[in-house]
């Protein structure tokens, strides 16, 4: 199987302006000019969808639509889209980061969104600062993209008490991946979109391997079997819904998804024993590795930890390599002590730091460290 | 007075709509109706000055005195006069409410266009790949293109400024880089109020639906179309001369 990578995609983008140039008499309406955010190595990728092949459908029928994204061409994109999707008279905000205000927010009561459309850590932002009575009128939240943690689903129930949820696993490169979802879908499982081929390559022994999709960007340009950088295995059971094809995305290789071994690094795993240190240290980046001792390859796992409050001292520092590497899971039943008992990881070593983190693109706070 | 003028205050005074019936007291003589003022958006909730349900777009606008809500049909905002027609326009405005909306204008004219993220930097990169012929801009964003126009072989069809307020001293360099440079005079609750070429002493001349008052507060606009919130006398702020025709006008002060 000939694999489409990352680096490979900028011919894929420009045979997609190309298609643009030739459009002929089909309308302007129907494309749209996306950038990624720059995630991968090699920075951001300019392309063009041909929505009716890329795009969600999550905000179907919606009267009042609040979008919250970053890009300004999502933000674009999707304005465009409901002018399909939306209700005949579909009214839509679009909202910048610099709106988040208590003004701002009081001037929702005036809007009163019956669907919401967002990136998830900005309407974690946004949500506490809305009326209960904005609040209560939400049907739906979308998110598209990155899933969702349970951390999130549970905030989000809180927040908006009336709205269902529903994530459609997509990216910038491919739009949408998955459907628009079932309602009985488990947390971070998807199914593939009708028209979207989706295939794990390179799996281990747990069944995870690397995700390939292949679909369909404008009328002449495809995509076959593009590596998107994400990592996932294929549900064992059916669905409730009965549709049999489910696949599950467990997370971004070497980002927020990092293996060692059969040791799995999970960054909303890492984040949930990071609140249990909360006394102990306010952030963290956590460094994986693999190192070689004679012919034994042995998993490296270093905790760089900061707070404003003080330098550590030495019993802080063995109360966090204790508390985390016996409170976080790396498989389903171990821990990180559990795989030191047996050899296959070093014990953790934690790094005190002066300064506080850069905050990088979707916060993420781990990195595999090549050899 | 203006047929279609007529019309529309006939519409607003027969609206379930109350807010320019409440605005205006009994009075009815256009000359005499009271001045709509930024203040009277702030002070009322959009729900309360809505007068038509369309499809439409809905923007925040951030003044001193507090933020308010203004909605443009997307009908309306194909009608106003955002841009010179190209293949590929280019829009970088610093107000993302605003780039929106004259992005969606360029689709209402079947152009597909690129809107720039806020970093320049990136924003260039995009406005390379798709080879933009022109660009919707306000005088602080494209101060932050400067390298990109300076590095390009080609003049761009035309640059278009948006804005409430202009220094075209400060601005006639941007000449270099199109072959038409165009100043688009407006407020976010108004939509275009004048359109000028580039020059020393820019002389704006009225969009189709739109007429001017000089009165003791300054220049007063009124605009014919039915927006979702219309515009009848709305004082700018703006201190200027209008020409005999009445169809133009020059700035002495901006608002």
């Amino acid at each position: 199987m000939s694999i489409l990578e990352r680096k490979d995609f900028e011919s894929v983008a420009q045979s997609t302006f190309k298609d643009l140039a030739n459009r002929g008499a089909r309308p302007a309406r129907g494309y749209s000019i996306r950038m990624t955010s720059g995630t991968s190595v090699d920075g951001p990728l300019t392309i063009v969808w041909e929505t009716k092949y890329t795009a969600q459908g999550l905000s179907q029928g919606a009267k009042c639509f609040l979008l919250l994204h970053g890009l300004l061409t999502v933000r674009l994109g999707n304005v465009l889209h409901m002018m399909t999707i939306g209700a005949e008279e579909v009214r839509m905000l679009v909202l910048d980061n610099a709106d988040i205000s208590p003004e701002v927010c009081a001037l929702l009561l005036d809007f009163l969104p019956d669907h919401i459309y967002s990136f998830p850590s900005f309407l974690t932002q946004l949500a506490p600062q809305l009326d209960r009575r904005v609040r209560e009128q939400v049907l739906a939240l979308g998110f598209g993209g990155a899933g969702l943690t349970q951390a999130h689903y549970d905030f989000f129930a809180h927040w908006f008490p009336n709205a269902k949820m529903r994530v459609v696993y997509m990216s910038n490169e491919t739009g949408s991946i998955s459907d628009d979802g079932c309602g009985s879908l488990p947390r971070n499982h998807y199914h593939p979109k009708p028209t979207v081929t989706v295939d794990i390559g390179e799996v281990d022994e747990d069944g995870i391997g690397d995700l390939y999709v292949s679909t369909r960007l404008t009328e002449r340009t495809t995509v076959n079997n593009y590596r998107i950088g994400d990592v996932g295995r294929w549900a064992e059971k059916k669905c409730a819904c009965g549709k049999e094809k489910m696949f599950e995305v467990l997370g971004r290789r070497g980002y927020d998804f990092i293996k060692l071994g059969s040791a799995i690094l999970r960054q909303e795993e890492c984040d949930r024993v990071a609140e249990l240190c909360e006394d102990l240290f306010e952030d963290y980046l956590l460094e994986a590795s693999v190192e070689t001792k004679g012919t034994v390859i042995l998993g490296k796992v270093r905790l760089l930890v900061y707070r404003a409050r003080g330098a550590f001292t030495k019993t802080d520092i063995e109360a966090i390599v204790s508390r985390v590497s016996t409170n976080l899971f790396l498989s389903y039943t171990k821990t990180l002590a559990d795989f030191v008992d047996t050899g296959f990881l070093l014990p953790l070593e934690v790094v005190p730091q002066e300064e506080p983190f850069v905050k990088g693109y979707k916060n993420v706070r781990l990195k595999q460290i090549a050899q | 007075m203006n047929t279609a003028l007529q019309t529309l205050i006939h519409t607003i005074q027969n609206h379930t709509t109350e807010w320019y019936r409440v605005l205006w007291g009994g009075e009815t003589e256009f000359s005499s109706l009271p001045l709509l003022h930024q203040k009277d958006f702030i002070d009322t909730p959009l729900s309360k000055r809505r007068y038509k349900d369309e499809k439409s777009l809905v923007k925040i606008v951030h003044t001193p005195q507090g933020p308010f809500l203004s909605e443009w049909s997307f009908a309306d905002i194909a009608k106003e006069e955002w841009g010179v027609l190209s293949e590929r326009p280019f829009v970088y405005l610093s107000d993302p409410h605003g780039a929106i909306e004259k992005s969606m204008w360029c689709y209402e004219q079947n152009r597909v266009p690129l809107i720039g993220e806020k970093n320049p930097d990136i924003a260039t990169v995009a406005a390379k790949k798709y080879q933009i012929d022109s660009l919707i801009a306000d005088p602080l964003s494209i101060a932050k293109l400067l390298p990109f126009l300076e590095s390009r072989t080609e003049k761009l069809a035309a640059i278009t400024l948006v804005a409430e307020v202009f220094s075209p001293q400060e601005l006639l360099h941007l000449s270099k880089y199109a072959d038409v440079v165009r100043l688009v005079l407006a407020f976010s609750e108004t939509g275009v109020l004048g359109i000028a070429q580039l020059s020393n002493a820019p002389m704006f001349i009225l969009p189709a639906n739109c007429f001017v008052e000089n009165v003791s507060d300054g220049l007063v606009f009124t605009k014919t179309t039915q927006y979702v919130t219309p515009i009848i006398r709305y004082a700018s702020g703006i201190s200027g001369e209008v020409s005999e025709g009445g169809r133009a006008f020059t700035v002495k002060t901006y608002a």
